[in-house]
């Protein structure tokens, strides 16, 4: 079977699994197949020929069930027990298939699966190895190319690490009153 | 029906659990339904048929292969949505802690 056709098997499974997840009452249930949905991304990045994408993915979808689990067990709320809101489901579907068939047009301008432009990558591929010394020329651009970008990544993971530390701090910090 | 409407297809159920869903384990699953989908539009868009993945291989001549850039900013995003994943479930966590629900119609209230 082409590429094409895995992918279109992985996406369609993924949009099942989606809405699984969300129409399932049973939370821990709806967390797992969510993260059937994170493993069937990482091995469509495998099939799009993007190793280290696939490695990160499955970590980052471990690390996420895991958190969910344990706000689950921090809450001890299994079931889901809100009701639906005025409108029926039906209402619903139909409203996001017509905003999906009013976006399809779109999809035109972009260019066809398999030919992407290459204006900035083909100098990247031609010269980055000698450029930078990396082989891995993923790497190479996170680490060289696009330095400053990666350092904002990591200063936004420190805010949220500082938010989360914040946000689950055991005991509130004791404020000095004013003499 | 291409694979590119079918990622978009991916992210409007995400978008439909955001909206519409009045559980917030409900709402962060939806919220990284929408992650999923948009890096997964990101390396479709790169993908190029025929080619390998982008590392050099000792011994072998320069073959054709995929964009790497979007590869490259797509790792950043994965990142960042773990952070946004756990920042969203420490503030469910105090939310229940505080109001004693997951409920998001029954928090609107900002005392008791």
């Amino acid at each position: 079977m082409p590429v094409e056709g895995w992918l279109y098997f992985l996406t369609i499974f993924m949009i099942f699994a989606s809405i699984v997840a969300l129409e399932m009452k049973d939370l821990l249930s709806s967390i797992i197949s969510v993260g059937m949905v994170g493993l069937a991304v990482a091995v469509a990045f495998l099939f799009l020929q993007a190793p280290d994408l696939a490695l990160v993915q499955f970590v980052y979808e471990i690390i996420t069930i895991v958190i969910l689990i344990l706000l689950l067990k921090s809450t001890a709320e299994r079931f889901e027990k809100e009701r639906e809101g005025k409108f029926s489901f039906v209402v619903k579907v139909l409203f996001i298939i017509a905003v999906l068939i009013a976006v399809t047009p779109l999809f035109s301008v972009l260019p066809s699966f398999g030919e992407p432009h290459m204006h900035v990558a083909e100098r990247y591929l031609q010269e980055g190895a000698r450029e930078t010394g990396a082989a891995n020329l993923v790497a190479a651009i996170i680490l060289d190319y696009r330095a400053y970008d990666t350092l904002g990544e990591v200063t936004v993971l420190f805010v949220a690490i500082l938010a989360v530390t914040t946000l689950l701090r055991r005991k509130p910090r004791k404020v000095k009153s004013d003499e | 029906m291409n694979l590119y409407i079918l990622s978009f297809a991916l992210f409007l159920v995400g978008l439909y659990g955001v909206l519409t869903k009045r559980n917030i384990v409900k709402v962060i699953i939806g919220a990284a339904i929408m992650g999923y989908a948009v890096n997964l539009f990101l390396i479709l868009v790169a993908y190029r048929s025929g080619a390998t993945f982008p590392i050099l291989l000792p011994g072998q001549e320069q073959q054709i292969m995929v964009d790497p850039l979007p590869q490259a900013l797509v790792l950043t995003s994965i990142v960042i949505e773990l952070g946004v994943t756990a920042v969203l479930v420490a503030l469910a966590v105090k939310i229940y802690a505080k109001y004693g629900t997951l409920d998001l119609r029954k928090i609107r209230r900002l005392k008791e």
